[in-house]
């Protein structure tokens, strides 16, 4: 490379000018040993490194594909949702008269769902009534009130939620403002 | 040791970066992934009126309710006198930079598990001294040491490795980002860059692009239902969201659906949104602000006193720079194919993290590691490419495998080096070859001939292929591996995915021939040995299709072929009864003792031929030397 060509040159110029030492011949081959040595752990270290890019890379693969099946179990128990709604579908198409029955039915596929999530570490995320927390909630607008405290959560406008205690959607919430 | 870290300190968005193994990755923001800009937080700070202050994600949450007391954008304030004044104090625009610096810090420490004291900050290209003061006195209020401040293309041009490059280079950084388009035009030489120009627009970016999709979506609701969805602040922010999804979906797939159940209600019942949408049509919402790009682009060449074609790389920064539309514009524009395989959101932090090793020279000579552009690999049985080194490879690394001979008493096997993406062998590049003799003369499959590649540090690749048996040795050095243009890389990796299910086809035949040819060897092997076994008419028959095999490898006929395989298994099954009947009574002979369990006795044959089973050897065989001929 052209680097190395440049070092050579160098090395080459540096010879020119420089000095002659003298040097005991066993020392001599001393110096030649380690600077034999030296390349060679320069060349292991240059390895060593890509080693461990490639393995980096190899990790990131495996991973991508991990992600890839992780999902399996969950996605199994979605399908038997996907199912619920597919017949709570098929059966408002019929137009029956039964609405009780029918909202019976959508509400048990919802209490299937939200058991599922719970089962998976997702928690929804307290808002209504609370005092306004930046860390979960976020205000979309804000309504002026006398009787609610200062930035109370008022309204929920989207559910926020927690998976495994970690904030994956907050709170969309409408906030007071007390006015006096 | 305590690392240093790059920090891309942004108007809307700041992240930051550090060095591990080698190479740049991004510092996780406390909050965690998957909010809002992924890696990255928003530059928000904000006090509450009890006297909290706030940092990234948080402030920006309560901006609707705290308008007063939340600062964004402090950095378009810098290196002025200005000062945010909220309830009753007053901040200069360092110090509320320092704050997110402070931020940056804490969440690397927690990452790192280790002191962060020192770092490197980027600005943009057009900041003047005292804007670039005030940067390094926000680092310096943060308790950060900064090494140095660094412009955000330069930075840009790191994270993609341009300093390497050996020739001088006149690069274009086209950096759009949420509210701001910055084009700066930068020359290198000896991995020193110098920056020609500058030009921008500070009111055009993808925030715009969002406002135009949204509002296209509404009016059509609008004008579908009569309800005007701009009033509820839900809906907006739903329809934002739907919006941000369908444009980023639209960067890979052409069309794509927006679908908001229950978006609104009237006093006909609930509305529902739902509106497919295509590339062409965002393309054409988006027309206006693309072409904005235009004059920003020709004044910071002009500025450089260059043209357009003088221009050798182009480097995107920002989100709103993965459109293909805008990718498409600018490479229309310049005449030349973008830089690829950094992400455009991250490469000014990455960038930063790779100047903070530099200087501290702790990994200078690491950062020469290169990859292999393409696969290295040789040619096998049937013009097969068998690949030893997958692309993307980093450099030097060595990679063995143990192949053998295709024909009885073969003597000596061609190694022939290819390079590129294609199943086989004859559509990639031949880099070189060379013949491994003096191997003794044995049974096909049984010598086992290792071939290594090297590539060292320097991109050389020496191939050599070791006889495992006699210790007999060939290489080859190939200097160069064609030095091939990133337009001629790219053509053969699409072109191999272009052509993936003809050339697996193509494969799989070979596969099947390769097959045929060892199941027929081993038939007549075993005939030989234990043809007097079975009966007059049996051998008739397995010779009968034995025979019709062999035509149809000949023919090349792959149905054919295939029949024939089944057929001569089911005929040879008498054959192969005999086989074993033979070697369990071998056994119990040897054992001196009733032990005929054991039916896969070492010495059978298996019935589905010699499929390389023994370690080490893979199914994969070296062609004839004779063949060889032909090529």
């Amino acid at each position: 490379m052209e680097e190395n060509k440049k070092n050579n040159h160098k090395a080459e110029e540096a010879r020119k000018e420089a000095k002659t030492v003298t040097v005991l011949e066993a020392d001599f081959n001393k110096i030649k040993e380690q600077a034999l040595k030296a390349d060679e752990y320069w060349d292991k270290l240059l390895r060593l490194q890509a080693d461990y890019d490639n393995l980096r890379k190899r990790v990131e693969k495996e991973k991508a594909d991990f992600v890839k099946f992780a999902n399996e179990e969950i996605i199994a128990e979605l399908l038997n949702v996907l199912d619920d709604l597919e017949r709570a579908v098929d059966l408002a198409e019929t137009k029956h008269q039964d609405l009780p029955a029918f909202l019976k039915g959508v509400e048990m596929i919802l209490a299937h769902l939200y058991e599922l999530l719970k089962e998976n570490g997702i928690k929804p995320i307290e808002a209504l009534g609370k005092t306004f927390d930046p860390n979960f909630h976020e205000a979309l607008m804000q309504v002026e009130d006398k009787d609610m405290p200062d930035h109370t959560v008022m309204e929920e406008l989207q559910k926020g939620y927690l998976l495994n205690d970690r904030v994956i959607r907050t709170s969309k919430v409408k906030v007071s403002k007390k006015i006096n | 040791m305590a690392k240093v870290i790059g920090i891309d300190l942004g108007t809307s968005n700041s992240a930051a970066a550090v060095m591990e193994g080698g190479r740049p990755v991004i510092i996780p923001s406390a909050e965690g992934a998957g909010v809002a800009s992924g890696k990255a937080f928003p530059s928000y700070v904000a006090f509450t009126k009890d006297g909290q202050k706030l940092v990234g994600e948080p402030a920006r949450r309560q901006a609707a309710i705290n308008a007063e007391g939340t600062i964004q954008a402090a950095k378009r304030k810098m290196g002025s006198d200005y000062k945010f004044k909220v309830y009753g104090k007053e901040y200069t625009p360092q110090q509320i930079s320092a704050f997110i610096l402070q931020k940056i810090k804490q969440d690397a420490e927690n990452y790192l598990g280790d002191k962060v004291e020192e770092v490197v900050i980027t600005c943009p290209a057009y900041f003047d001294d005292n804007q670039r003061q005030a940067t390094k006195d926000a680092g310096e209020i943060a308790g950060l040491k900064v090494l140095r401040i660094i412009n955000e293309p330069t930075a840009a041009c790191l994270a993609y490795g341009l300093e390497k490059s050996q020739k001088e280079q006149k690069i274009m950084v086209f950096d759009l980002g949420g509210g701001t388009l910055d084009v700066t035009i930068m020359e290198m030489a000896q991995g020193v860059f110098e920056v020609k120009s500058t030009s921008g627009d500070t009111q055009l970016g993808g925030t715009d692009m969002d406002n135009v999709l949204i509002e296209y979506i509404a009016n059509q609701f609008k004008r579908d239902t009569g309800i005007d969805l701009k009033n509820d602040k839900m809906a907006v922010q739903r329809l934002r969201e739907a919006a941000e999804k369908a444009k980023v979906e639209l960067s890979s797939t052409l069309s794509t659906d927006i679908n908001l159940p229950f978006i609104t209600a009237d006093a006909t019942g609930p509305k529902h949104l739902t509106m497919p949408i295509n590339r062409a049509k965002l393309e054409e919402l988006v027309g206006p602000i693309v072409n904005k790009c235009r004059h920003p682009m020709e004044q910071a060449i002009n500025d450089a006193k260059l043209t357009a074609k003088e221009i050798d790389r182009v480097i995107m920064v920002g989100g709103p720079t993965r459109m293909p539309v805008i990718q498409q514009f600018v490479e229309d524009f310049v005449g030349k194919k973008i830089e690829r395989g950094v992400d455009p959101m991250e490469c000014v932090a990455l960038g930063a993290a790779v100047q903070a090793a530099i200087i501290k020279g702790d990994v200078k000579d690491v950062l020469l590691l290169d990859v292999t552009p393409l696969s290295l690999g040789i040619e096998t049985l049937g013009g097969v490419n068998t690949r030893l080194i997958e692309r993307n490879t980093t450099i030097p690394t060595r990679k063995a495998q143990v192949f053998s001979t295709a024909a009885d008493n073969q003597t000596a096997v061609t190694i022939r080096v290819l390079q590129g993406e294609r199943q086989m062998a004859n559509d990639n590049v031949a880099l070189g070859s060379f013949d491994l003799v003096g191997i003794p003369a044995a049974p096909r499959g049984v010598p086992q001939i290792e071939v290594a590649f090297d590539i060292d540090a320097n991109g050389i690749v020496h191939v050599a292929a070791k006889d495992l048996g006699t210790g007999k040795e060939q290489s080859i050095r190939i200097s160069a591996p064609k030095k091939l243009s990133k337009e001629e890389i790219e053509k053969m990796v699409k072109d191999a995915e272009k052509f993936a299910a003809e050339d697996t086809k193509k494969k799989e035949e070979v596969e099947t021939i390769n097959q045929a040819d060892n199941l027929a060897y081993a038939t007549e092997k075993s005939l030989k040995d234990y043809g007097d076994k079975v009966s007059q008419t049996e051998r008739a028959d397995i010779e009968a299709k034995l025979n019709d095999l062999k035509t149809a490898i000949k023919d090349k006929n792959v149905d054919r072929i295939k029949k024939g395989m089944e057929d001569l298994t089911k005929a040879s099954h008498k054959l192969a009864e005999e086989i074993y009947k033979n070697a369990a009574a071998k056994q119990k002979e040897q054992q001196g003792q009733a032990g005929g369990q054991s039916q896969q006795a070492n010495e059978a044959p298996k019935e589905d031929a010699p499929k390389g089973d023994k370690e080490d050897i893979i199914d994969a065989e070296f062609k004839e030397e004779d063949d060889n001929g032909k090529k």
